[in-house]
């Protein structure tokens, strides 16, 4: 048996092992950072110590240090403890991290970020998580915050924070088709408001308003037009597509809201911009009434939603009995 | 400082939480809020609901307990919470490793408290 120094420090280890314990350390490390974990160098010095004390009686070989190493775990479940006491926002985000880590998400200054393109499941999570008591979430897209739906519906009494198993799992085809009607609608009421008016309509249209309601800026009717109908109209086609073609309640939910959410902003804006240009408005409650729709409407079609899964539920529990 | 100690304190409560849930459901079914409202009778435990639904939802996941809903004597029907026979298990266990954290802990901290 060949006598092996004792482990004094990470230079005593062999070469192999050195980098094994290394690059470990430097995916905590990471992890730490994404995580926004305040002192991640003391953290990495203070595990780098533990491992070396645990492996002081040892020959400091690849297999030691794979056994110390494995007590800790996944380096990224090592980094999420560390995280575990901080806020929800931390949580959605070390959720998040757990799908698939990206240097596209994380917080800059304390601000959340999420550069990555938004998908059915993040969209649901962040939107409608009635079990957070936290109405303010990560954002879906950009940096900030978004309204977490499921939070308001409790606080509005809507739905209970447990009102389904697992969200909009047990929602009828029929209760989706339904919902459908609400972008659908807010779309074709852009669409039709649009020819219906179009002839009276002055070559530039409102842009941007002030404080006060009024415009301040100008630009083209038919851009005016567009990027509400182009928003609306997307968003529509793919919840539609959505609820066509999965089987996911989540997914089609989640598509739903968002359609509802841009076609109702477009909506809002291309009704404030025909009120303006038609030389009404400069009242200042009307752009947030007219904005607001973003809000209420994916508020009102998700809760409508959950609350058919709920009623769902209920038949399927209280017939059993 | 005092925030430090509150935010320890959170962490104490948030471990034994999920104990007290088994152990109030060990025999007897209850609803969320009824829940919270027995938690909050015991000021060392009392918690938020923000805290105790997805505690309840991690726990349905893991199969340590089960709901169903039910008509209520009072009021809408009300999602009800019980222990699986996994989680009576899973309760026991957890109860005994209590105990004896408990009694480890009481005799480290004996005459160290000041009352």
């Amino acid at each position: 048996m060949i006598e092996s120094a004792a482990v004094q420090g990470a230079h005593d280890l062999p070469p192999e092992s050195r980098e094994l314990l290394e690059t470990y350390l430097s995916r905590v490390h990471g992890a730490l950072l994404k995580g926004a974990v305040g002192e991640a160098e003391d953290t990495i010095a203070e595990l780098r110590a533990h491992v070396l004390d645990e492996l002081a009686d040892t020959d400091g070989s690849p297999a030691a240090l794979s056994g110390v190493l494995a007590e800790f775990g996944p380096p990224e479940d090592l980094a999420a403890g560390f995280s575990a006491g901080g806020s929800d926002d931390a949580q959605v985000d070390a959720d998040d991290h757990a799908e698939k880590p990206s240097a596209l998400s994380g917080r800059v200054l304390g601000l959340p970020y999420e550069l990555r393109i938004p998908t059915a499941k993040r969209i649901a999570s962040r939107w409608w998580d009635p079990r957070n008591p936290r109405v303010f979430v990560p954002r879906v897209f950009g940096v900030g915050w978004d309204v977490n739906f499921g939070a308001l519906a409790v606080l509005l009494h809507l739905i209970e924070p447990d009102a389904e198993d697992e969200p909009f799992a047990a929602v009828s085809d029929r209760a989706f088709l339904a919902a459908l009607l609400v972008p659908v609608g807010l779309t074709a009421f852009v669409i039709g408001s649009y020819l219906a008016v179009r002839g009276a309509l002055p070559p530039t249209l409102p842009a941007h308003w002030t404080l006060a309601g009024r415009p301040d800026s100008y630009w083209p009717a038919l851009g005016a037009f567009a990027v509400p109908l182009v928003m609306s109209v997307s968003s529509t086609v793919w919840a539609v597509w959505t609820v066509a073609r999965s089987r996911s309640g989540l997914a089609r939910a989640a598509t739903i809201g968002f359609a509802a959410f841009l076609s109702a902003v477009s909506a809002g804006v291309w009704t404030l911009t025909l009120i303006t240009a038609m030389g009404a408005g400069g009242q200042w409650w009307l752009p947030p009434v007219c904005v607001s729709a973003g809000v209420w409407a994916p508020l009102a079609v998700l809760s409508a939603l959950a609350r058919s899964g709920r009623a769902a539920e209920q038949r399927r529990d209280m017939d059993a009995a | 400082m005092g925030s430090d100690s509150d935010s320890r304190t959170s962490q104490f409560r948030k471990g034994a939480v999920e104990l007290a849930i088994l152990a109030l459901l060990d025999g007897a079914e209850a609803y969320g809020g009824e829940i919270v409202d027995a938690l909050a009778k015991h000021p060392g435990l009392a918690i938020s609901a923000g805290t105790v639904y997805p505690l309840l939802s991690r726990l349905k996941k893991a199969g340590v307990i089960d709901s169903a809903w039910r008509e209520s004597p009072v009021g809408p029907p009300r999602k009800y919470y019980r222990l699986t026979d996994a989680g009576r298990g899973e309760f026991a266990e957890l109860a005994r490793a209590w105990q004896e954290l408990s009694a480890a802990m009481g005799d480290l901290l004996e005459g160290k408290v000041s009352r």
